[in-house]
């Protein structure tokens, strides 16, 4: 009930909102689903990846190509999003599943960081930073309202977001999730159990590179470009930040960290030109002072 | 040039090169092995160090100088790290990797803010060249490896014939322990991330005449130490100095036939075969027996 509430008021939402808003809306929605998908291997099954920028640039990559030298076809774009975030995050996810904690961490960056060297060597696929561009999409293939309108990519990013929050939210409570939550809480039970856990570890792995896929392809139909700046190490870091801050307990609770975290950087961004700098003190200071998160923090405020 | 001079000189880059990295990885390998923090900031430490030494050649025209003031401006940063941001969290492994980020984040767009994003480069020192198995190879990098080898054979000394190596080496082994019997562990600790960031930073300025200096240069290092340090084996001082090594002539080899960046990715690839076959790293074994 409080979700459809949700949905109406952000379907409704765009009426009170300036071109501005809509895109800036858009763009929320686009990280809010990256956030969420990297919340899968964070938040459902323990695992803290510091590398969910590849996942997500190549979703944009491969989106971007597919549009360039396939078919001008958004909604092809997202499949070959996914389909290519799938496979690069079965392959990372082979080796990174094998080890726990800080040296699952080094596995994923370093994995992103030779991919970022990668797309800074490859211009001639990549565009570097400059990136590739094409003309705006329309909805269908050749026909239909603009993607370059903000109106029309504010809810063809939410109808993405909705879908996947649904599944999402099914996924946490089906017999799988709750294999990802035991896996997450004791290994060792886990394996007791009967659950092989480096196989649940690797899908779940999968399954999160594949949704921040999906959003990277979100990103590259909406904005019509793409540069390999996507793989920069920040961007994975991101996801770490909104999910500390909006909590990973929950499947919304990145995607309400990452709102909160653009729009608190949006409003700096008028007085500081580095945004990443106040970025910075606050992943210092919230693993000081609230290391379960802003959100624990509020539900210890509540029921104390 | 043929194709065996050629080889020779890949072969004496990527020796020079690999002994730089192993500055860079002991220094991480250390904090590591005393803390069990992963400096994330490791790589813009050395990026500091490089920053640091072209401001200082800029002033003074003099590299000496640069080697000096440089690795102790990052070193006393460091410290002044771990006191204020690792301190407050030291038992959550996984919390410092993120505390980490955030002060990597806060150095590099610091340096973007005050350096610029500029690519600058620092004039090779020591001009000339030598006849090294017949082949001109610049005295410069013949230096570097000079330093390095002695940097790392000092840090050795200190390990084993000082107090406070003795008391590093007791922590690392056992910190409750080490507690129990009077050891200032706070102060080994500070001691160790501070050491850990001398190295990275002389690393950094002995690397500036060679690469350039640019606000990103350090993502590049930290993804070769981390290779480094999990073929090595975690928190294993001389399993990080060899891998580097070692790893520094292979690309040295295959930047013969390849783009460095193919290099970096057989490096990628020798990881990967390695955390199949041994998850701790090669020399994991001999850290833990120590």
């Amino acid at each position: 009930m409080k979700s459809l509430v949700l949905l109406l008021a952000l379907v409704l939402l765009p009426v009170g909102l300036g071109r501005f808003g809509r895109f800036f809306a858009a763009e929320i929605f686009t990280w809010a689903l990256y956030a969420m998908g990297f919340n899968i291997c964070f938040g459902m099954a323990g695992m803290l990846s510091f590398g969910h920028a590849a996942f997500f640039a190549s979703g944009a990559y491969a989106a971007t190509w597919s549009i360039l030298y396939i078919v001008r076809d958004p909604w092809l774009a997202l499949v070959a999003a996914m389909v290519v975030a799938t496979a690069l995050a079965t392959l990372v996810g082979f080796f990174a599943v094998r080890v726990v904690s800080h040296s699952f961490v080094i596995i994923t960056i370093t994995f992103s960081l030779v991919l970022l060297l990668l797309a800074h060597s490859q211009k001639d696929i990549t565009g570097g930073d400059d990136g590739l561009l094409f003309p705006p999409l329309s909805l269908v293939v050749g026909t239909g309202p603009s993607l370059a309108t903000p109106l029309v990519s504010y809810y063809v990013a939410l109808a993405v977001l909705a879908v996947v929050y649904v599944l999402l939210q099914r996924l946490s409570r089906s017999p799988l999730g709750l294999v990802f939550q035991a896996v997450r809480d004791s290994e060792r039970r886990a394996t007791l159990a009967g659950y092989d856990v480096q196989r649940y570890r690797w899908l779940a792995f999968v399954l999160s590179g594949s949704v921040a896929g999906l959003a990277g392809g979100v990103y590259a139909i909406t904005h019509s470009q793409v540069n390999a700046q996507l793989f920069d190490i920040t961007v994975s870091v991101d996801a770490v930040i909104w999910t500390l801050i909006g909590g990973a307990g929950s499947v919304l609770g990145p995607a309400v960290g990452a709102a909160l975290v653009l729009a608190f950087t949006h409003l700096v961004s008028n007085w500081i030109v580095y945004t990443q700098i106040p970025v910075g003190i606050l992943l210092i200071l919230i693993v000081i002072f609230w290391p379960r998160g802003l959100s624990g923090m509020w539900r210890s405020w509540q029921t104390s | 040039m043929d194709l065996s001079t050629l080889v020779l000189f890949q072969v004496l880059n990527g020796l020079v090169w690999g002994l730089v990295i192993a500055l860079i990885a002991l220094g991480l390998a250390l904090i590591f092995g005393i803390m069990e923090v992963i400096n994330v900031a490791h790589g813009s430490l050395y990026m500091l160090g490089a920053v640091i030494g072209w401001y200082v050649f800029g002033a003074t025209e003099s590299f000496a100088l640069a080697v000096l003031v440089a690795p102790a401006t990052v070193g006393a940063l460091s410290m002044a790290m771990e006191r204020v941001v690792l301190r407050p969290i030291e038992n959550e492994k996984v919390l410092t990797i993120i505390a980490t980020t955030g002060v990597m984040l806060v150095i590099q767009h610091s340096v973007l803010a005050t350096f610029g994003g500029a690519v600058q480069r620092v004039p090779s020192p020591i001009s000339g060249a030598v006849r090294v198995f017949g082949v001109h190879y610049p005295l410069y990098r013949l230096t570097v490896a000079a330093i390095s080898v002695m940097a790392i054979a000092a840090l050795w000394v200190f390990l084993t014939r000082t107090r406070y190596g003795l008391w590093l080496r007791a922590v690392r082994q056992d910190g409750k322990m080490a507690t129990a019997l009077g050891i200032p562990v706070g102060r080994v600790y500070m001691l160790a991330v501070g050491l850990g960031g001398l190295l990275a930073g002389l690393g950094g300025v002995l690397a500036a005449p060679i690469v350039v200096v640019q606000y990103q240069m350090g993502f590049d290092i930290l993804a070769t130490v981390f290779i480094v340090v999990v073929i090595g084996g975690f928190g294993s001082l001389f399993g990080a100095a060899f891998t580097a090594v070692l790893l520094g002539v292979l690309e040295g080899l295959i930047t013969v036939v390849a783009t460095p960046t193919w290099a970096r990715i057989a490096s990628l690839a020798v990881m990967g075969a390695i955390l199949l076959a041994r998850p701790d790293g090669i020399f994991r074994r001999r850290a833990i027996a120590r």
